[in-house]
């Protein structure tokens, strides 16, 4: 029983999704699993970094220790909540913006060949041009508010969620689409009933990477140019050899981005029965 | 099979496009109307269904496909009719072209005195395919309606007859459940629920037993008779399984491949009620070797 157990939870850390569980006890602790793992995993490089740290003297203002970052976090925790309200409203309004104009972008191409010819590549290439050098050119031109930094997170969001919808507005199952024209439906309630309950998880796989990168976008064009935000944090922590500070300007993003990770697999949870698509 | 799913969505895309977009371009049926006019009435024995030298080419990224050839054909009212023969041999074709689905490249096809679209638009049509395809985040009770939303209204009444259908294939416990939490063949009763729900006038189905097990398929024959029986309705059954034709069947179109042509059309004078005991009888044994036979191409008789 004990084995059989351990082979179980051994099975789920490698991505091998257990195929069916005969039992819901099991399921209960295959759960408690799902969240005890990756928190020991990453106690446990946290420890090493720690560890690291400690047994080699490394100099602190190389990299500092994780107690040391947690530390200096609390002490400066308004100078981080006030650099983070930028940031946040940015990555969020660029992502709002980006998936909007994704979604829209993918309407107009599933729906209409010649846009598509036309305008798939442009977007494609858009895509190819590195950040870094759309940044400055936004920033020169949008000033150094929050508009340019609003613009470079939606642009990071923008192509893989206009990749993901277009896939996800044609990937109905063809006989549905033939059951729906024989049961005579019209243009809109194809669309309604079919292509767009059918995009759902490729919204959500869509959203998965928007999240994250609409804060990288915002850091990103703060760093370029700005005089507050977690970027700005980073460049002056850097500048001015502040390793405590540049540690927890970067705990202080992923921890953000990863809760903005959560909402989205919140929301899909909420979501729940789109998830029984496939 | 691969053919087709790869196929299908172009030729759907040019459905979808070309679809009436006229306000509400359907020859407005209500549900409640929708009960069929009673056999009798409709000339018996006349046709419900007649093509008349009807062919179809394909064109392929392999040059054009002759998928069927000169196709003459019958289908009364109130009919079991069967499609049998091999894989590519032009049966979905066929059933899809009485669909108004696939348009014929010659010669013509009536259903119910009109054109295909025609017959479409006034929702004469149930559709079963053999995987099913039920909208996997609707409920069992919501993909039964489904034809329903699209006729109109959910009211009342629809509820009722999706209700109604829904014992009959003996789902009314399961209303509640999602596709996935079925297994095959309620999967397959769902989706005969789903395509009789509006009481159609003519029942298309495409191998629509052909993923399940023999003894689950034996079931859902016995089953589809028993629903057939009680609602009458013309139905167009297409397989590849030469028992299945023969049990379900009063008449069995048999085809042969290259391009698809009719070999033959058969009576199967066995009567109904047909119970599965049936199949272990001289007369049915006998309907079966001379089917096999003439998919064999061993001539006639
Ligand atoms: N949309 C299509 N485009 C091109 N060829 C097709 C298409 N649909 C069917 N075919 C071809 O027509 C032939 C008959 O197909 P089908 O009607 O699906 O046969 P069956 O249902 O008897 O297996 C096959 O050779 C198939 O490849
Ligand atoms: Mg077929």
């Amino acid at each position: 029983m004990q084995a059989e157990r351990t082979v179980v939870l051994g099975s789920e850390l490698e991505g091998v999704p257990a195929a069916t569980s005969p039992r819901p006890r099991r399921r209960s602790r295959r759960g408690a699993g799902k969240v005890l793992w990756p928190i020991a995993g990453l106690v446990f490089l946290v420890l090493v970094w720690q560890g690291w740290v400690t047994i080699f003297h490394v100099k602190p203002y190389l990299v500092s220790s994780p107690l040391t970052v947690a530390s200096y976090l609390v002490d400066n925790r308004t100078l981080f909540l006030s650099n983070l309200y930028p940031t946040a409203i940015e990555s969020l309004l660029g992502f709002a913006l980006g998936n909007v104009a994704g979604i829209l972008i993918a309407l107009l191409f599933v729906y209409s060949r010649i846009l598509r010819r036309a305008f798939y590549p442009a977007a494609t290439i858009l895509w190819t041009v590195p950040i870094v050098a759309i940044a400055p050119i936004l920033i020169i031109y949008l000033g150094f508010g929050y508009s340019p930094k609003i613009a470079v997170a939606a642009l990071i969001t923008f192509f893989p969620t206009l990749v993901n919808m277009v896939a996800g507005f044609e990937s109905v199952d063809p006989q549905l689409l033939e059951l729906m024209h024989v049961l005579s439906a019209k243009k809109r309630e194809i669309f309604l009933k079919l292509r767009l309950p059918s995009s759902i998880p490729y919204l959500f796989a869509a959203l998965k990477i928007a999240a994250p990168g609409a804060v990288i976008g915002a850091i990103v064009a703060e760093w370029i140019g700005s005089t507050r935000g977690i970027g700005f944090l980073i460049v002056y922590a850097t500048q001015n050899f502040q390793a405590p500070q540049l540690y927890a300007a970067m705990a202080v993003a992923s921890g953000y981005a990863l809760a903005l990770f959560g909402l989205v697999v919140l929301a899909q949870r909420l979501m729940g029965r789109w998830d029984r698509v496939r | 099979m691969l053919n087709e799913k790869r196929d299908a969505p172009l030729e759907l895309r040019r459905l979808e496009r070309d679809e009436h977009d006229a306000p509400d371009g359907s020859v407005g049926i209500d549900p409640q109307h929708l009960s069929r006019v009673p056999v009798s009435d409709a000339a018996e024995g006349g046709p419900c269904i007649r093509l008349e030298g009807a062919g179809v080419h394909f064109e392929s990224n392999a040059g054009p496909v002759e998928a069927l050839r000169d196709i003459t054909l019958d289908i009364n009212d109130g009919d079991f009719f069967s499609l049998l023969g091999p894989s590519g041999c032009g049966k979905s074709t066929l059933l899809r072209v009485v669909a108004d689905v696939v348009p014929l490249s010659t010669g013509r096809v009536t259903v119910l005195g009109a054109s295909p679209s025609v017959a479409r638009k006034a929702r004469s049509f149930g559709f079963v395919f053999q995987d099913a395809a039920l909208m996997p985040w609707r409920r069992v009770i919501d993909n039964v309606l489904l034809p329903m939303e699209l006729a109109g209204a959910v009211d009342g009444a629809a509820r009722k007859a999706a209700d109604e259908v829904l014992e009959l294939v003996g789902l009314q416990g399961r209303k509640r459940a999602y596709p996935k939490e079925l297994s095959g063949g309620m999967k397959q009763r769902v989706s005969i629920a789903r395509a009789l729900v509006t009481k159609p006038r003519i029942l298309l189905m495409d191998e629509p037993f052909g993923a399940l097990d023999e003894i689950t398929r034996d079931k859902m024959n016995e089953e589809l008779l028993t629903i057939w029986s009680s609602t009458g309705t013309t139905t167009v059954f297409v397989t590849h399984s030469i028992p299945e034709a023969a049990f379900l069947s009063r008449r069995v179109a048999v085809l042969t491949p290259g391009p698809g042509r009719i070999r033959d059309v058969v009576d199967i004078a066995l009567p109904y009620p047909r119970s599965r005991e049936i199949r272990d009888t001289v007369p049915f044994l006998s309907t079966t070797s001379r089917l096999r036979a003439l998919l064999a191409g061993d001539g006639a008789g």
